[in-house]
């Protein structure tokens, strides 16, 4: 409702005594702890982000300082001047492949197909396949096969070298584990071989280009100083100047095999579409989220119920099971009040108010001097059908 | 600042342009325009700064009665002012439409409205306006809270008020202008009137009698001026529920319908209320409406949580009153706090006044005593016998002192207060 009205200066109130400025100021430094902690929080998840990406998590990768990771390896080698190469795709490796080059294949999630396997075979003087997969030892060194595992319960068990190879019998012994393989050359056979033809964890073709270690787990940094690990590794990678470290990932997978993006069927305008209703819903929460002045505080009284002890009383006499006192209360209120109905003074004993009571009801003076003075309730059921008894009673009595 | 509805709305029509022309340019666009207008329309808008703001509240409501604050708003600025005023009325002000909207072109005043029915008594407080100035294009709006003070003071209800009547009218029967009189219903002389049939015959004055050939009666009137002090007692015991409504809220009935009766009366009424300091006073001398300034005294009152100190009564009552009067306590008969507070006290009061103790009864104790169906009920009944007898026995031990015990559930309270007071009265006991 609106109208015209007379101005009185004397209680007008204009404006809060600040300016927009001075609001904003106020409102900034309110929430610039909050602020600060935003963009902690952000910078924190941008630095966890990217800071990450330096490192890798792939196992036995020559970046990766974990237990699993090779960069003690790769480290030693480099301070050896080696130069450790780390390829990051099929093409990176071929292009890194020069003269007086090893190449380090390790791809135990089979990324590499055949034809791509092909392309590798032959092109560095030294070929270290690590935990080499069937497909790989059938393109790259057909003579060295797979000879089954090289049981867990011996992984505390050094295997001797067993053999002529320069580089095994420099190692002595190597932590077992992994694959054993079959080729022209065979060091640290499994110690629990039983028969059959030989097998080791470390198979070379007989011009020592191809080598086939079948335990990668040598190469990283958790056990590479057990046993001659380290000699054995250093050894085969550290041969030539130049160590290429290629580890296939998915992306070097065949380009027929690549699976289509079903998002990439969508047209074209449901990404920016999208975006802009997430705009329009922030904005959406900014309208309703808004607050029509601050919240008014309500003094609230205290809310206490007068019954509140007595219900409190009931629960300690049920809790403790209090079937006397309950009794007694009961009784003694009863008589106090029959003695009032039946005109008797307040000291009256109780036989002269069963007497009374008595006379004036149907029942006998000895079931009421039970009820009203020796009865005395011994479970909760009888405490019940007791006091029902003494209301009955007293409804009698007022009834008349 | 704010955004409005229509804003989101805009933005959501942007959806459109970005849905046909994909890309970062038709969104950096749309969000370029949104942002513009936006920004125009916070210019544009009457600075909710220069409103001139005064309130006009009523001084006293009553509870349970509608009242209506009204906001003037003066535009100083030379726009025109489309906003949304909210008015920070405390939740218990009962504000029906704390926020409207209003138009106030550049230069005038309009009035805001807002109509309350106050659900607690006592002091009810707004502490701020609150405008939101919205821009012609209504886009966006400037927002400012204003602190504006205001204060209602919600009176105690006066329900008992509807009692007053048929006290009143008893009260007048035992004043001469009865028909019949009842001997012994004062000790001061009225007048002299004829005989009728039912009199009391040793009421005839003989002597008047004789000069005239009419038999004629003496009739008496209860005793006037004299004093009566009530006590409101706002300690922690007065902040109990009894049907949800507090003991001492009952208390304040009672003795606002206990005053204005025994005002008619032509006694004279002061009121202390008290727990361990007074709280609030009205004397008789007061110039003006009892009833007005004892409600206004008794609007702020709220139960405090501390012990009341019944020591120090005798000493505040003697200072009201030196005479012998009757003092009406409002307290309660909870057991532990009278025995050790109250009962001393007690003795000493009775000895020079009339006493009245007045308490509000719990129906729920008489609820609880009468359910026995199961094995709770029946303890739940045993523990609700125990406070009535222990009440009882309070009240005995009153009564032995000579002091006299109301105590009756919250709608019986005041009237049965008020027929205390006529039957002392009757009695000449005051």
């Amino acid at each position: 409702m609106a109208e015209q009205l007379t101005h009185d200066p004397a209680t007008e109130v204009v404006g809060d005594g600040g300016s927009a400025s001075g609001t904003a100021r106020t409102r900034f430094r309110r929430f610039a702890p909050w602020l600060a902690l935003g963009l902690l929080l952000v910078l924190v998840v941008v630095l966890g982000f990217f800071g990450r990406s330096g490192q890798d998590g792939t196992a036995l990768s020559p970046v990766n300082p974990a237990p699993a990771g090779a960069m003690a390896l790769a480290e030693v080698l480099s301070d050896r001047g080696v130069d450790v190469v780390q390829a990051e795709s099929l093409e990176a490796a071929e292009a890194s492949v020069t003269e007086g080059t090893t190449l380090l294949l390790h791809d135990p999630d089979s990324w590499l197909s055949a034809d791509q396997l092909g392309q590798l075979s032959g092109i560095a003087d030294r070929l270290v396949l690590v935990e080499p997969t069937t497909i790989m030892l059938s393109e790259l060194a057909p003579t060295i096969r797979q000879a089954g595992l090289i049981p867990a319960a011996e992984a505390d068990v050094a295997l001797p070298a067993a053999c002529q190879v320069t580089d095994a019998t420099a190692a002595g012994a190597i932590t077992a584990g992994g694959f054993a393989y079959r080729g022209d050359l065979i060091c640290f056979p499994p110690t629990s071989a039983q028969g059959g033809p030989p097998s080791g964890s470390y198979a070379a073709t007989a011009a020592q280009d191809v080598v086939a270690l079948g335990n990668g787990a040598i190469l990283s940094n958790e056990s590479i100083d057990r046993e001659g690990n380290a000699a054995l590794a250093l050894r085969t990678l550290g041969a030539t100047p130049v160590l290429v470290w290629y580890q296939p990932t998915p992306a070097d997978l065949a380009p027929t095999d690549a699976l289509v993006d079903p998002l990439n069927l969508l047209p074209g305008w449901v990404n920016p579409v999208m975006l802009w209703l997430l705009a329009t819903a922030l904005l959406a929460v900014l309208w309703r989220g808004r607050r029509l002045g601050p919240l008014v505080a309500e003094p609230l009284p205290v809310v206490v119920r007068a019954a509140e002890t007595a219900e409190g009383r009931a629960r300690l006499y049920q809790d403790s099971s209090s079937l006397d006192r309950a009794a007694a209360n009961l009784r003694a209120a009863t008589l106090l009040r029959l003695a009032l109905r039946l005109r008797l003074p307040a000291t009256s004993s109780v036989t002269e108010v069963v007497d009374a009571a008595a006379r004036h009801s149907d029942r006998s003076p000895a079931d009421l001097d039970k009820l009203l003075r020796t009865d005395a309730p011994a479970t909760d059921a009888h405490l019940v059908r007791w006091s029902q008894d003494l209301d009955s009673l007293e409804k009698e009595i007022d009834a008349r | 600042m704010s955004i409005t509805g229509r804003f989101v709305l805009v933005a959501f029509l942007g959806t459109l342009p970005v849905a046909l022309y994909p890309g970062a340019t038709a969104i950096l666009l749309w969000a370029a325009c949104l942002l513009g207008a936006a920004t125009l329309d916070l210019a544009l808008a009457a600075s909710p700064r220069r409103q001139g703001l005064s309130r006009s509240v009523p001084d006293t409501v009553r509870l349970t009665e509608a009242c209506a604050s009204t906001l003037t708003i003066r535009n100083y600025s030379r726009r025109p002012l489309h906003a949304q005023v909210r008015e920070g009325w405390q939740p218990s002000a009962g504000a029906t439409d704390p926020v409207q909207r209003v138009s106030v072109p550049g230069g005038e005043s309009r009035q805001v409205r807002v109509r309350m029915v106050p659900e607690r008594r006592g002091h009810l407080r707004v502490e701020h306006v609150t405008i939101r100035s919205f821009g012609p294009l209504g886009l966006a709006a400037r927002q400012l809270s204003i602190p504006a003070p205001g204060l209602l003071r919600v009176l105690p209800p006066f329900h008992s008020k509807r009692h007053l009547p048929s006290k009143l009218r008893r009260l007048r029967e035992l004043d001469g202008r009865a028909a019949v009189q009842i001997r012994g219903a004062g000790t001061e002389f009225d007048s002299l009137r004829d005989y009728v049939r039912g009199d009391d015959v040793r009421s005839i004055d003989w002597r008047a009698t004789a000069r005239r050939r009419d038999t004629v009666v003496r009739t008496w009137r209860p005793e006037c001026d004299r004093r009566v002090v009530i006590v409101l007692d706002t300690s922690r015991t007065s902040a109990a529920r009894i049907n949800d409504e507090p003991r001492l809220d009952t208390s304040m009935e009672a003795a606002l319908l206990l005053a204005v009766l025994a005002q008619r009366g032509g006694d004279r009424v002061d009121f202390l209320a008290f727990d361990r300091r007074p709280r609030a006073r009205v004397a008789s001398a007061a110039k003006g409406n009892l009833l007005n300034s004892l409600v206004k005294a008794m609007a702020p009152l709220e139960a405090e949580l501390i012990e009341a100190d019944w020591s120090r009564i005798p000493s505040q009552v003697r200072a009201i009153s030196s005479h012998r009067s009757l003092v009406v306590l409002l307290t309660s008969l909870d057991s532990g706090s009278v025995e050790e507070g109250l009962l001393p006290v007690l003795a000493e009061l009775t000895s020079q006044h009339v006493v009245v103790v007045a308490s509000v009864r719990d129906p729920r104790l008489d609820e609880m005593r009468a359910e026995r169906q199961s094995a709770s009920d029946v303890y739940r009944a045993a523990a609700a016998e125990r406070a009535l007898l222990d009440r009882a026995a309070v009240k005995s031990q009153f009564r032995q002192l000579g002091t006299e015990v109301v105590d009756a559930p919250p709608h019986e309270l005041p009237p049965q207060l008020a027929d205390m007071y006529i039957r002392l009265k009757a009695a000449g006991r005051l």
